[in-house]
């Protein structure tokens, strides 16, 4: 397993991905940042500052869909690279047992995690000074906010991998993102009384409200990461679902590594 | 099948059938073959005759259709099997962003127990192969991947060695290099599956021959038999794949 990891840790550090993520984490985490600090709101003739949690939202935000840009690049570019083509057969042929792999991937993403997240946490000390995180920090909410976080980017990265992994990089690249952008969608749809209207009157879109309720719960991530922001607790009910995807998505990646002449670009 | 463990048998394929994708073509059909310990077995064919579809099926990449295969007393694919396997496939590129002693090593660790010990194999890989330790493997030569991927499959002694075109892209002087270290290879008990259309080397190396035509056997048996009653192996190998005017 460190094997592993260790070689897809060095697969990732010498990818122009890295780099990539390294400077688009800072500019996106600063320019919002820079311009919390610069602004100030007002509200019926009160001045208020962005300060606090409002701010840990903006950078979760940011964090979240910069992540997902993150994990279809990882998904679909670095992860398959091994498992597909002319690496195919030597990467099969290596003793090591199969469930290891989307772990030692999943470990290597949970570091561009963690670093994307340092240079959010590090930028929000340099600009709002560090003594922030003293007092009165939301340490327990920051911790629920990043475990969505985790959950959910890691289940994105291997929805594009397995995809990558069985249908190419481009269908992946189609298919996942439209996946997620019909779980937004249908997430706004059926949050409004329109979407239950609709609904009442039409028996497709009761069907598009079945595949909806299955798939990961993408449109609900930053309404969990405010409110456990606002008031961490313990177990959330709203982890299962990711929790669920992840293990089901790494036993398909498993499917695809064991059995490679199912995937793509192998014969 | 019987059910005892002949332990001096590497592999056993009984009456096996292979089938591709939703319109099942045949790419093998009813084969039977066997290696023993120490033996060394060429697969000879024409080009689609089934003969890498056999070595996926040693290796656990297809499942057979009908008919049974063991490796080492295991289901191929699994870990102790492919523990016991060098597997050397054709047209195979190394991860390119490595250097060619990181990947022998990346290798060797699931291999070989100790970090001393892989060390030592690899720097001696690294100099038996003539590969560059500093280099890329994106900026290897064909000929370079090539003897990388035959160093990775004899890295750590493996009980039997799987050869798919070993010899493409080498030179002359490296092809006699390599024959010599898997004659003394043999010598030291390992068990080898070639295949190769190179059939003067394999006539050199290989102590039996089966020649697969259009996904069956078309003759199996010792390689001095195979010499003696047809003058050459090239010369059985035309007689079995219906071109005798080659």
């Amino acid at each position: 397993m460190i094997a592993l990891w260790r070689h897809f840790l060095i697969h990732l550090f010498r990818t122009r991905l890295f780099y990539f993520c390294l400077g688009l984490s800072f500019l996106a985490f600063f320019i919002p940042l820079k311009l919390a600090d610069a602004i100030t709101i007002h509200v019926q003739e009160m001045e208020q500052a962005i300060t606090g949690e409002n701010i840990f939202l903006v950078l979760f935000f940011v964090a979240m869909s910069l992540g997902g840009f993150i994990a279809m690049v990882y998904g679909v570019w670095v992860v398959p690279y091994l498992h597909q083509g002319p690496r195919v057969f030597l990467s099969f042929g290596l003793p090591v047992a199969k469930w290891k792999v989307p772990i030692a991937y999943a470990l290597t993403f949970l570091c561009l995690i963690a670093l994307q997240n340092t240079i959010m946490f590090t930028l929000h000390g340099f600009l709002f000074g560090y003594e922030a995180y003293a007092e009165g920090f939301p340490i327990e909410g920051i911790l629920m906010a990043q475990l969505f976080q985790i959950l959910s980017l890691e289940v994105s990265m291997f929805m594009f991998a397995t995809l990558a992994l069985f249908f190419g990089r481009i269908a992946a690249t189609v298919l996942g993102t439209s996946i997620f952008t019909i779980a937004q969608i249908c997430g706004f749809i059926f949050a409004t009384d329109l979407g239950v209207e609709i609904q009442s009157k039409s028996a497709g879109l009761t069907l598009v409200r079945h595949v909806y309720e299955i798939l990961p719960p993408w449109d609900k991530v930053l309404v969990r990461v405010s409110a456990q922001l606002k008031d961490a607790s313990l177990p959330d009910p709203q982890l299962v679902p990711w929790v669920i995807w992840l293990l089901l998505l790494g036993a398909v990646f498993v499917i695809g590594l064991r059995f490679p002449l199912l995937t793509k670009g192998t014969d | 099948m019987s059910s005892t463990v002949n332990v001096s048998e590497i592999f056993k394929i009984d009456d096996v059938t292979i089938a591709y994708g939703w319109r099942k073509f045949v790419a093998v059909e009813s084969l039977t073959l066997r290696l023993e310990k120490g033996g060394s077995l060429a697969l000879l064919g024409l080009n689609g005759a089934g003969k890498t579809s056999t070595i996926r099926l040693l290796m656990g990449m297809v499942r057979p259709q009908i008919g049974q295969v063991e490796i080492f007393g295991s289901r191929p694919g699994e870990l102790k099997a492919l523990a016991r396997i060098g597997f050397a496939p054709e047209d195979a590129t190394p991860p390119e962003y490595l250097k060619g002693e990181e990947y022998l090593d990346f290798v060797a660790s699931f291999r070989i127990k100790g970090k001393t010990a892989r060390s030592k194999a690899v720097s001696e890989q690294m100099q038996w192969f003539e590969m560059p330790s500093n280099r890329r493997i994106r900026d290897y030569s064909k000929g370079m991947r090539r003897k990388l991927i035959l160093a990775q499959a004899l890295i750590g002694d493996p009980e039997m060695l799987i050869l798919d075109e070993p010899l493409n892209g080498l030179d002359p002087l490296f092809i006699m290099k390599l024959r010599e270290r898997v004659e003394a290879y043999l010598k030291n008990g390992g068990s080898l599956l070639l295949s190769s259309h190179i059939l003067a080397e394999v006539e050199k190396v290989c102590t039996s021959v089966a020649i697969i035509r259009e996904g069956k056997v078309a003759y199996t048996g010792s390689s001095a038999s195979a010499v003696q009653q047809y003058g050459s192996i090239e010369k059985a190998f035309a007689h079995f794949v219906g071109r005798s005017e080659a």
